[in-house]
């Protein structure tokens, strides 16, 4: 079985001319025209990447993102019209691991899901052992994170980037080296990607989101793991 | 430098007349004028006055005093029947001297009044020792003696100015002169001019005063308007006038912040209209780049001249795009709804990536061999657009670039673009910094028709959301060819980092 695709876009032409370009990267894609469409097929077939169109009828974008996310850490790409960092924060927010601001170079698309779909098969075992930081504990081979014993709920994006903080304890991380090395861009990503999920790590490991003990912010230069 | 009506000669002594100063100088030059005319007016009615009144009191005196003397001149002691005889003359000469003695004493002269009786046989009776025939105006005597019965004249005796009244008796032969010193009047007329020409003066100040505080409340809107308009042209459109407590300029008010109202209305609607119409276009955008890909994928099973078409397209979309990207980046810039991402890199790592990502990988980057290690705070995307740019621009327009080169300035890093074209004539020098603001292509310059027309304008909005600047110089070292610099601004905060950075750079992980 190949990796599914799920296009969620209003837009029919512009949802058939992503399928095709989707398809010739050898992609199964599957199209839905609005959020309950997109809904509804999600619950009935297994997904590996969901791409959203945030102006949509009827339930948008994020509150699409939002349902998904209730239920599954699937990798999703926003697709927006706007390039306004409120619709690019607040997907981000709503639970998006990645965005494209349209007119995209399908090229551009192919790579952003290609590099989600490298971090959500990346459990493959690493050289990462079992490690302890606090109340938490990471084990990157099973792809667990566990507080106090008890597992929370990361995405995968926020998984890579809690183990990538955790790989050298302490050490800051700029959000270049963040970037490149969980979302695989190379020298241009958005610092508000990693802003963002950190934000939404927080949420999770943190006891208190706004003075966090682990995912520490290092002013000007970027994140580290707080050992 | 050659100056025929000397006027700067002039304007050095007559400043240039602001409305401040007109209005002082006219309000002065009134009050002068007005106060002076009053004084001199009342001044000249005041003399008129008070010289009429003494002369007229003085001439009723005189007249009086005249009856008075005829009076008692019949009741003189005639003169001896016999006028050989010596004794009876000698004592009818005595009886005529103490007789007029007697009566001169008695007249009653006010105001220091002072009589003088001349016979015409030129004999002169009086009691004063200042009086004489000499003192009293000629034409005045001439006056009398040709028959006039009264005659007055104002002269001067002894220096004092005087006033005489002359009443002939012809039946004494004799002239009977009265004189009145004016001395204590002039005085205080004298008085009085030093008084009013005070006064004058002092109104002149009070309406320099008032002309000057009056102008400056007369201004005082003016400047609110400046300071308003101002405001405004820095870009503040929300900047309103408020003048409504007065009745008068509220009607300004209103007119001005309606203007303001409709410019801001229209910026809006230029700006969302670029912004709509690019959003708009970014759907069909996105379908024929998806599309075009696919054919550009299956491009080796078409006929040659569906390849030739198809590339001809393909680049015609990628323009298109551009240009949107453009013309959506620059709308965001213009509204000022743009957030820098800005973080901390050093510049020649950061150059010698974009060049080596750029179409002329090759360029040779320069800078002072201290300033190596030169840390920048900035939008990394958008310097490399502003950088990407100013690159395109001279394989486009100036036959390539020459070399890129940045030092450090005072609070400030430059970075230099040097190109081997023909130059940018000064005149275009802003120009070109405009959106669509292309300079027409001249021999030599080639174009391949790819440019969007927005990229040096991207470039400018780009540096200008940095707090920095953009300009198109000649080159330094005299060859042909332009230089662009970018000056991006070095804030302070960015010191304290730097030393952060030299201190956590181990700690970076990198």
């Amino acid at each position: 079985m190949g990796t599914r695709i799920l296009t969620v876009e209003d837009d029919a032409r512009i949802r058939q001319a992503v399928t095709l370009a989707l398809e010739e990267e050898g992609w199964d894609v599957i199209e839905a025209e609005t959020g309950e469409v997109a809904l509804a097929t999600f619950g009935e077939s297994p997904t590996d990447v969901v791409l959203i169109d945030i102006m949509l009828p009827g339930i948008d974008g994020f509150e699409v993102c939002r349902s998904i996310r209730r239920s599954s850490d699937v990798p999703i790409i926003m697709v927006t019209a706007r390039a306004d960092t409120h619709d690019i924060v607040a997907g981000l927010e709503a639970g998006a691991d990645d965005y494209l601001v349209k007119p995209f170079a399908p090229k551009e698309l192919s790579a952003r899901i290609r590099a989600m779909l490298r971090r959500a098969r990346s459990n493959e075992p690493g050289d990462l052992e079992r490690m302890k930081v606090g109340e938490l504990e990471i084990s990157p081979d099973e792809g667990l994170v566990l507080k106090n014993g008890t597992e929370l709920n990361l995405t995968k994006t926020e998984f890579k980037l809690l183990v990538e903080l955790a790989s050298q304890p302490g050490k800051v991380f700029s959000r270049e080296v963040l970037l490149e090395r969980v979302w695989g861009y190379d020298y241009f990503g958005d610092g508000r990607l990693v802003d963002v999920h950190v934000r939404r790590l927080r949420t999770k490991v943190e006891n208190d989101a706004a003075n966090p003990r682990y995912v520490v912010t290092s002013r000007g230069l970027g994140y580290k793991l707080q050992p | 430098m050659d100056d025929p009506d000397g006027r700067h000669f002039l304007r050095r002594f007559w400043p240039r007349r602001t409305l401040m100063r007109r209005v002082t100088l006219t309000y002065t030059v009134g009050a002068l004028l007005l106060s002076s005319t009053v004084a001199v007016t009342s001044f000249e009615l005041t003399r008129q006055r008070m010289l009429n009144d003494a002369q007229a009191q003085h001439q009723s005196q005189s007249y009086t005093n005249a009856g008075d003397v005829r009076q008692q001149l019949a009741q003189f002691p005639s003169p001896p029947a016999d006028l050989d005889d010596e004794v009876a003359v000698t004592e009818y000469q005595a009886a005529v001297n103490d007789a007029y003695n007697a009566l001169l004493s008695g007249l009653r002269n006010f105001n220091d009044s002072e009589s003088m009786i001349i016979l015409d046989d030129g004999d002169i009776k009086t009691l004063s020792s200042d009086l004489s025939n000499q003192s009293i105006p000629s034409n005045l005597q001439i006056l009398l003696s040709d028959g006039a019965r009264v005659a007055d004249a104002r002269f001067s005796l002894l220096g004092r100015p005087s006033y005489v009244v002359g009443v002939r008796l012809h039946d004494f032969d004799l002239v009977y002169y009265e004189v009145l010193s004016l001395q204590a009047t002039e005085g205080t007329l004298r008085q009085l001019r030093w008084i009013l020409i005070i006064v004058a003066i002092g109104a002149g100040l009070a309406g320099a005063l008032l002309g000057y505080s009056s102008a400056r409340r007369a201004l005082a809107p003016l400047r609110k308007i400046v300071s308003a308009a101002s405001n405004i042209a820095a870009g503040n459109l929300d900047e309103r006038l408020d003048l409504q407590a007065d009745r008068d300029l509220s009607v300004l008010s209103s007119a001005f912040n309606e203007m303001v109202e409709k410019l801001n209305n229209r910026i809006e609607r230029e700006r969302r209209f670029a912004s709509d119409v690019s959003h708009e276009l970014r759907s069909p955008l996105t379908t024929l780049a998806a599309s075009m890909e696919v054919l550009e994928k299956r491009r080796a099973g078409l006929p040659v001249t569906a390849q030739k078409a198809l590339d001809l397209l393909s680049a015609e979309v990628t323009r298109f795009n551009d240009l949107v990207e453009d013309l959506l980046e620059i709308s965001r810039l213009e509204a000022d709804v743009v957030q820098l991402a800005e973080q901390m890199f050093r510049l020649d790592e950061f150059l010698e990536f974009v060049v080596s990502q750029s179409r002329r990988p090759d360029i040779e980057i320069r800078y002072p061999s201290t300033e190596r290690e030169l840390v920048v705070w900035a939008d990394k995307r958008r310097l490399a657009q502003v950088m990407t740019n100013l690159i395109d621009n001279a394989e486009k327009y100036a036959s390539g670039v020459d070399h890129i080169a940045y030092e450090r300035r005072d609070d400030s890093a430059q970075i230099a673009v040097a190109d081997l074209g023909p130059g940018v004539a000064p005149t275009d020098r802003e120009r070109i910094f405009e959106r669509f603001g292309r300079v027409r292509a001249e021999a030599g310059n080639r174009s391949d028709g790819t440019g969007t027309g927005l990229g040096l304008a991207l470039v400018a909005q780009h540096v200008k959301a940095h707090g920095g600047n953009v300009w198109v110089t000649d080159r330094l070292d005299g060859r042909k060819g332009a230089r662009f610099v970018v000056d991006i601004p070095l804030r302070r905060e960015q010191q304290d980092y730097m030393f952060d950075a030299i201190e956590a750079k181990s700690g970076i992980a990198r």
